[in-house]
């Protein structure tokens, strides 16, 4: 009987035939010259790579991405990706192994995670215990990469933590910063109804403000302490360095809120998340403006 | 007692319950992980247990414990009935087994760990995936043998199958784990072996994991359905030439498709192109199968009233239907862009693997198993329970992952807050813990049933004496 070889034979020819064209081709023709995130990240120091490791071991990729899907028909960013920065390439991956793509978002996508989150204060509470930046989050604390002796207000980042931490600041492009891909929502000069200082209140605590800002005097947590805020908006409008828009202290604090990178106190990093002017209506900027008001 | 008649398929069962037992309870963690963190990891912590080292824990153990276990288990049982002669070796038999739960606990402990490739579905480290192989070869070796000793001379399309599989599944274990890529040359950041540099390791990744569902679960399963069928109905195979149309389109189209896990993704246009044209082709093996068992069951449907087994069968044969209607459609590029990277994905993964091959695996076992021992399967009520707690929770299950999916898919589409978005599914997560609770109860009903047919009396005389010989 001849069945069995023609049937290995056959099985075998047409699954050969697939590898090539689905694996080899692929991996004899895709070799693009490295992307600036990439080479980059080829110069990365140890504590990046031990930090990347840490990050595989973990299983962080399970739930978060690192892709920014590419929609060839308008040259830009999918829809649904777009506020995680510009699209992902080939050319970006050049020097990981492995490559991480990932498959779940249950946590937000981290291929350009650097750019979006660049504070090491921040990441540490987050990994800490992610309910203190980010109210309602799913993710597990990290706490067992961190000092015995932490606290929410002063977590000690142990080496792994310092590491992976590292690691996700250098996921970045390292190219000039574009406009930013979101578009819509409110800008300096749109109108806002009269505020409510309880809602404001309500949504200071739920927005996570308080994992970065104190309400306390002088403390420093990652951004600068909003006590008194209403009176030092007037004054930091009429600081020599100052290069925003804003005229008055309570158009200082929203445009804050709307634009943190108009201006940076002196001393602390420019740190805080850029996508409040798409998240909030006029009602809860004015509500949360309102409760800054009474600090 | 490693060379007695059908006991190789008798510990594979065995083995494959114990490991049933193990990542589902894995996966309830998981699931309540995903509803309320609070009230798990504060247990996980200490033990340096996060959600993502019990991920591929729940999800190898299940595929490669269970689910092969159990594949095997009734692919040991059929080939001799099939072929008309005893198995090549059962000593042979009896040491894969013995190595194959050594693999499956070592994996266990190797990813509780934190020791991983780093890939979905291709974690096992390289010293693992070595014994893996030599696993594959034993069982391989053991078939191939078998068959070119056979009485019976007309190949049923069974051994088609199994034959196609040993063929397919050890080059695809070995391109997809990068094998040539050890812990001796890996490059930085796999100190594991097992990955490329760029996103041809994703590529190779996907390729892999696409392809151990397809030509592996799939084949196997649907090998040892086309020997359930007949068997249970009492009917005659409805047509060979169907079932041969079905093999070889499966063969050719499979092995194409595993890029189409990254569409829209940083990988070339036509790679994903070639992926979703071959993934749509899918729909002629599937269909040419299911509606082979369907003509084959014709006059029969109201027995599986009164038969758990077939029960089992033809849920399984349904949901194979579905589920291979669901996956090409979801591999296009509109449908993608919504359901990419939300939980409607796992939530086809579990309709393949739990729903369509583990319901053909528990009819395998409720078949096989009174044959193997020479006692029936202790309780019957306990049947009718696994099979409607698992049922039910199912549903509850499939729900909470397949709409929690969509309302993440919109949502992010709508540029909705991604916190607010999690908040959002919290329902259907809650969905998803209450039918993994029922499903666990269901499963640990079948473990306790198994448990007790195996402490049974001992028969009298060797059980298989009247079976072998006489093919099916």
């Amino acid at each position: 009987m001849k069945t069995t070889p023609i049937l290995v034979f056959g099985a075998l020819i047409l699954t050969l035939t697939g590898i090539f064209f689905t694996v080899a081709l692929p991996f004899f023709t895709i070799q693009p010259p490295p992307s600036k995130a990439a080479i980059e990240w080829n110069q990365a120091p140890s504590d990046e790579l031990k930090g990347r490791e840490v990050y595989v071991r973990e299983g962080c990729f399970y739930c978060h991405s690192q892709q920014v899907r590419f929609n060839d028909e308008t040259n830009s960013a999918l829809v649904p990706d777009q506020v995680f920065g510009r699209p992902s390439h080939e050319s970006d991956y050049v020097r990981d192994a492995p490559a991480l793509l990932g498959t779940e978002r249950q946590g937000p996508d981290l291929r350009w995670e650097g750019d979006r989150q660049p504070s090491n204060a921040w990441h540490y509470r987050h990994l800490w215990n992610p309910q203190l930046t980010s109210p309602g989050s799913i993710m597990p604390s990290f706490s067992y990469l961190f000092l015995p002796g932490s606290t929410d207000t002063q977590p000690l980042p142990g080496p792994e933590a310092k590491a992976l931490v590292a690691y996700l600041l250098a996921l970045k492009t390292n190219e000039p910063p574009q406009p930013s891909a979101v578009t819509g929502g409110l800008t300096l000069d749109a109108p806002l109804p009269a505020g409510n200082t309880q809602n404001g209140q309500a949504l200071f605590a739920s927005q996570g403000c308080g994992a970065c800002h104190s309400l306390k005097p002088g403390e420093k947590i990652v951004g600068p302490s909003l006590a008194g805020i209403g009176k030092a908006a007037a004054d930091r409008i009429k600081a020599s360095d100052y290069h925003g828009k804003a005229t008055t202290g309570e158009l200082y604090v929203k445009e804050s809120i709307l634009d943190p990178s108009a201006y940076i106190v002196p001393g602390f990093p420019d740190a805080m998340l850029k996508d409040f002017a798409k998240k909030l209506n006029a009602q809860q900027l004015a509500d949360i403006i309102s409760f800054l008001q009474t600090q | 007692m490693f060379n007695r008649e059908g006991s190789t398929a008798r510990r594979f069962v065995y083995s494959a319950v114990f490991w049933l037992i193990i990542p589902i309870t894995y996966g309830l963690l998981l699931a309540l992980h995903l509803w309320k963190p609070d009230l798990i990891f504060p247990w996980l912590n200490p033990l340096h247990l996060s959600f993502g080292r019990l991920r591929p824990m729940h999800v190898n153990t299940a595929a490669f414990g269970w689910l092969s276990m159990a594949q095997l288990g009734a692919m040991f049982y059929i080939i001799p009935r099939l072929t008309g002669t005893k198995l090549y070796s059962e000593r042979l038999g009896n040491w894969t087994v013995v190595i194959w739960n050594l693999a499956i606990l070592a994996a266990n402990i190797t990813l509780a760990l934190g020791m991983t490739q780093g890939r979905e579905y291709a974690e096992l480290i390289w010293p693992i995936d070595v014994g893996v192989m030599l696993l594959l070869g034993m069982a391989g070796y053991n078939l191939f043998m078998t068959v070119a000793r056979r009485k019976e001379k007309q190949l049923y399309v069974s051994l088609w199958y199994f034959l196609g599989t040993f063929t397919w599944f050890p080059i695809i274990y070995f391109i997809g784990n990068v094998m040539w890529v050890t812990p001796f040359n890996a490059p930085t950041g796999a100190p594991w072996g097992g990955a490329l540099m760029g996103v041809n390791d994703a590529i190779v990744n996907w390729f892999y994991a696409h392809n151990v569902v397809g030509l592996w679960f799939t084949t196997i399963g649907v090998g040892v359905m086309y020997y359930l069928v007949p068997k249970l109905t009492g009917n005659p195979l409805y047509s060979h030439r169907l079932s041969l149309i079905g093999f070889w389109t499966i063969a050719f189209t499979y092995i194409w498709t595993g890029t189409h896990h990254l569409v829209w993704g940083p990988v070339p246009k036509w790679t994903q192109m070639l992926a979703i044209t071959f993934s749509v082709m899918m729909i002629i093996p599937v269909w040419t199968v299911v509606w082979n068992f369907v003509k084959t069951m014709e006059g029969k449907w109201v027995r599986v009233l009164e038969s758990v087994p077939l029960r089992f069968l033809a849920v399984g044969a349904i949901d194979y239907f579905f589920v291979c209607l669901q996956g090409p459609f979801q591999s296009l590029r509109s449908v993608s862009l919504i359901t990419h990277f939300t939980n409607w994905v796992p939530g086809h993964a579990h309709l393949a693997l739990l729903a369509t091959f583990s319901l053909v695996a528990f009819a395998a076992i409720y078949e096989f198993l009174p044959r193997l021992v020479g006692r029936p399967i202790w309780s019957k009520t306990l049947m009718e329970w696994h099979f409607w707690l698992l049922a039910v929770g199912f549903l509850f299950f499939f729900t909470g992952f397949t709409v929690g999916g969509l309302v993440q898919g919109f949502s992010w589409n709508l540029q909705k807050p991604f916190l607010d978005v999690v908040k959002s599914i919290e329902p259907y997560s809650l969905l998803r813990a209450t039918g993994a609770v029922l499903m666990l109860c269901g499963l640990y009903v079948f473990g306790y049933n198994i448990l007790r047919t195996a402490m049974g009396p001992q028969p009298q005389t060797s059980p298989l004496a009247a079976a072998t010989g006489g093919a099916q």
